[in-house]
C-alpha cells in the first residue's frame, strides 16, 4: 500500500506505461543477480490485484460511510493516516487524511473508472502511499469473494477464504497476502493485512459504520 | 480602502513550535502532543488532551502576577516575531502599539489549582494572584512585556475570540487609533471549559476528532498560541476584509440553516470587493462535533 515509487509513477502514467517493459527486464536482471529481490522495483511495475470498476460496477451493497484509522508498517518505518469512505450511487470515495485532518489524497472510482487527487505531494505520507494500491486493498477486505475473484488483474490470482475470519490472496498456490479479521461483519472488524510479496503490513481499525439513507 | 497585513506569526501547539514544525506535523499527520489526561472531567473519567510538550517562555520576574501557562504560551509565540515587533514598536512608537488578543481560558487553570490547594490548607498559595485568571490579563502581560501603552484588549466570546481578535485589530488600524497590532489567540488547559464541552456532549468518544465526516462524534480540546503581527505595511499576508455576524440562535448551538455563518461571509466578501466564485480555498472551524460541521 505504500510505496514511493508507486506513487512517482502515478503522476507520469503513459510514461511509464511505455517504460514498464524495459523496466521489467532491468529488474528481471538485477533479480537474477542478485539474492536480495528488491520489493519496491517489483511492486512499482505491477498493477493492483483487483480491478476496482469491475467490482464497483455489481457490488450490491447498501450506500454506507465509513470512519477507518489505518496504521501500516513499510521499511521500517510506521504511518497512521485516517480514511473517510463512502459509498453511494455506485460510485466509492475514499479521502485518505493524516491524523491532523490534512488531506493526502481523493479516490473516486465507479465502473467507469478511478479518478485520483493527490495533496501534500512531498510531505513522508503522501509520498508512501499509492491511491490505486489502497482501493484495491480496501476492495479485498470488505468485497465479497465471488465478486474479488471475478475482478481480479491476473489469472494467476485466485482469493481464498476457508472461515469468515481469514482471507488469502493465492498467486498460483503460493499465499502472497493474508487478511485476518476480528469478526465476520468486514464493516466493524478489526482488520490484519499482510502482504508478504511486496512485505508490507497495515491493520485497519473501523472506527464507525452507517448506512445512509437516500 | 487601505488593507491590513498580517506580517509575521508566532505559533506554539500540540503539533510544535514555530512554522515549520507546525506544518510539518500538521501534513504527517504528528500527534503525539495529544495524549490521556486521568481524572480530568468531573465523573474523574480520562480526557485526550492537545499538549505542547516542549518548554515554554519563562515569565520576566518583574511580572510575576500574571504567571500562568496561558501567558507563558502567549510568550513562546511573541519570542518567535519579536523582531518585527520590535522594529514596529522603533517605526511607530510605543503609543500606537495595541494588543489585541482571543482567550476563552485566560489563568483559570491557576485559580483552580490554587482552590484545590485552599481546600487542603485553608489558604491560598502564596505565588497565587487573581490577576492571574482574569480574561483580561494576557493582553495586559503581552503589553507590558513589550512596554508598549496602545490598547491592550481580550476578547472571550469562546470559540470565535481569536477570529473577533482580528476584527477589532482591523479596526484599530482602520480608524487611525494605531499602526501596528499584536494580535491573535492563547488558550490553555482548564478543567472548567473541558467539562462545559464535557456537559454539551462535544468532546469525542473514541477514534479522535473527524472534521465533517459524516461519523464526527465530538472535538478534541488542545492549548496553544498564534500572534500575528498586523500592520499596513504591504508585507505578508494581505487581510482584506472581516466579517462578523450575530445570529442570537442558541447560547450554544449555532442556527442549523447557517445563517449567521452565510451573513459573516457575505459581509466579508462585499467590505473585500470580491464574489464567491473569486474564493479558491475556505477555511472552517472544523471542531468535528455534529452541530458545528453541518
Amino acid at each position: 500500500m505504500f510505496d514511493r515509487g508507486i506513487t512517482q509513477n502515478m503522476r507520469y502514467p503513459t510514461r511509464l506505461r511505455a517504460k514498464g517493459v524495459s523496466l521489467l527486464i532491468v529488474i528481471f536482471i538485477f533479480s537474477a543477480c542478485s539474492t536480495t529481490i528488491d520489493n519496491k522495483k517489483i511492486r512499482h511495475i505491477t498493477t493492483p490485484h483487483v480491478s476496482a470498476p469491475l467490482i464497483l460496477d455489481r457490488w450490491a451493497v447498501a450506500p454506507f460511510s465509513l470512519t477507518q484509522i489505518v496504521e501500516s508498517e513499510f521499511q521500517g518505518k510506521s504511518y497512521k493516516v485516517h480514511f473517510e469512505v463512502e459509498w453511494k450511487d455506485q460510485k466509492l470515495t475514499i479521502i485518505g487524511l493524516t491524523l491532523a485532518s490534512v488531506p493526502i489524497f481523493i479516490i473516486q472510482a465507479s465502473k467507469m473508472g478511478n479518478e485520483m487527487q493527490l495533496f501534500i505531494p512531498d510531505n513522508n505520507i503522501s509520498s508512501m502511499m499509492d491511491p490505486e494500491w489502497v482501493l484495491s486493498d480496501f476492495l479485498l477486505t470488505v468485497a465479497p469473494l465471488g465478486l474479488l475473484n471475478s475482478s481480479l488483474s491476473s489469472s494467476t490470482l485466485r482469493v481464498t477464504a476457508e472461515t469468515p475470519l481469514e482471507r488469502h490472496i493465492m498467486r498460483q498456490n503460493k499465499m502472497i497476502a493474508q487478511i485476518l479479521y476480528s469478526e465476520p461483519n468486514k464493516f466493524s472488524s478489526e482488520i490484519l493485512f499482510h502482504n508478504f510479496e511486496f512485505e508490507y503490513i497495515f491493520s485497519v481499525k473501523n472506527i464507525r459504520f452507517q448506512e445512509i439513507k437516500l | 480602502m487601505r488593507h491590513s497585513y498580517l506580517n509575521a506569526l508566532g505559533i506554539v501547539s500540540a503539533l510544535g513550535q514555530g512554522q515549520t514544525e507546525t506544518l510539518t506535523s500538521l501534513t504527517a499527520g504528528n500527534v503525539d502532543g495529544v495524549t490521556l489526561q486521568p481524572n480530568i472531567l468531573a465523573n474523574n473519567e480520562d480526557l485526550e488532551f492537545g499538549a505542547y510538550a516542549g518548554s515554554l517562555c519563562e515569565i520576566p520576574e518583574l511580572l510575576l502576577d500574571y504567571a500562568s501557562r496561558n501567558s507563558q504560551l502567549a510568550l513562546t509565540a511573541l519570542e518567535q516575531i519579536q523582531q518585527e515587533v520590535l522594529a514596529a514598536i522603533a517605526l511607530y512608537g510605543k503609543d500606537k502599539i495595541a494588543v489585541v488578543i482571543g482567550t476563552s481560558t485566560s489563568g483559570v487553570e491557576e485559580g483552580e489549582k490554587a482552590l484545590e490547594s485552599q481546600a487542603i490548607t485553608d489558604v491560598l498559595p502564596a505565588d497565587y494572584n487573581f490577576i492571574q485568571q482574569e480574561m483580561g490579563a494576557t493582553s495586559e502581560f503581552l503589553a507590558r512585556v513589550l512596554g508598549v501603552s496602545g490598547p491592550a484588549i481580550s476578547i472571550s466570546t469562546a470559540c470565535t475570540s481569536s477570529a473577533k481578535a482580528f476584527g477589532t485589530a482591523k479596526r484599530l488600524l482602520d480608524q487611525g487609533i494605531c499602526d501596528a497590532v499584536v494580535v491573535g489567540g492563547v488558550d490553555s488547559f482548564c478543567k472548567l471549559t473541558i467539562n462545559g464541552f464535557s456537559s454539551l456532549s462535544a468532546l469525542h468518544s473514541g477514534g479522535g476528532c473527524l472534521p465533517f465526516s459524516g461519523n464526527r462524534n465530538g472535538t478534541v480540546l488542545g492549548e496553544a498560541a498564534a500572534l500575528f503581527l498586523m500592520s499596513r505595511e504591504e508585507k505578508g499576508c494581505l487581510l482584506a476584509s472581516i466579517g462578523e455576524s450575530t445570529d442570537a440562535y442558541n447560547m450554544t448551538s449555532p442556527d442549523p440553516s447557517g445563517a449567521g455563518a452565510i451573513a459573516a461571509m457575505k459581509y466579508a466578501l462585499c467590505d473585500a470587493g470580491l464574489s464567491a466564485n473569486e474564493i479558491d480555498y475556505v477555511n472552517l472551524h472544523g471542531t468535528g462535533t455534529r452541530q458545528n460541521d453541518a
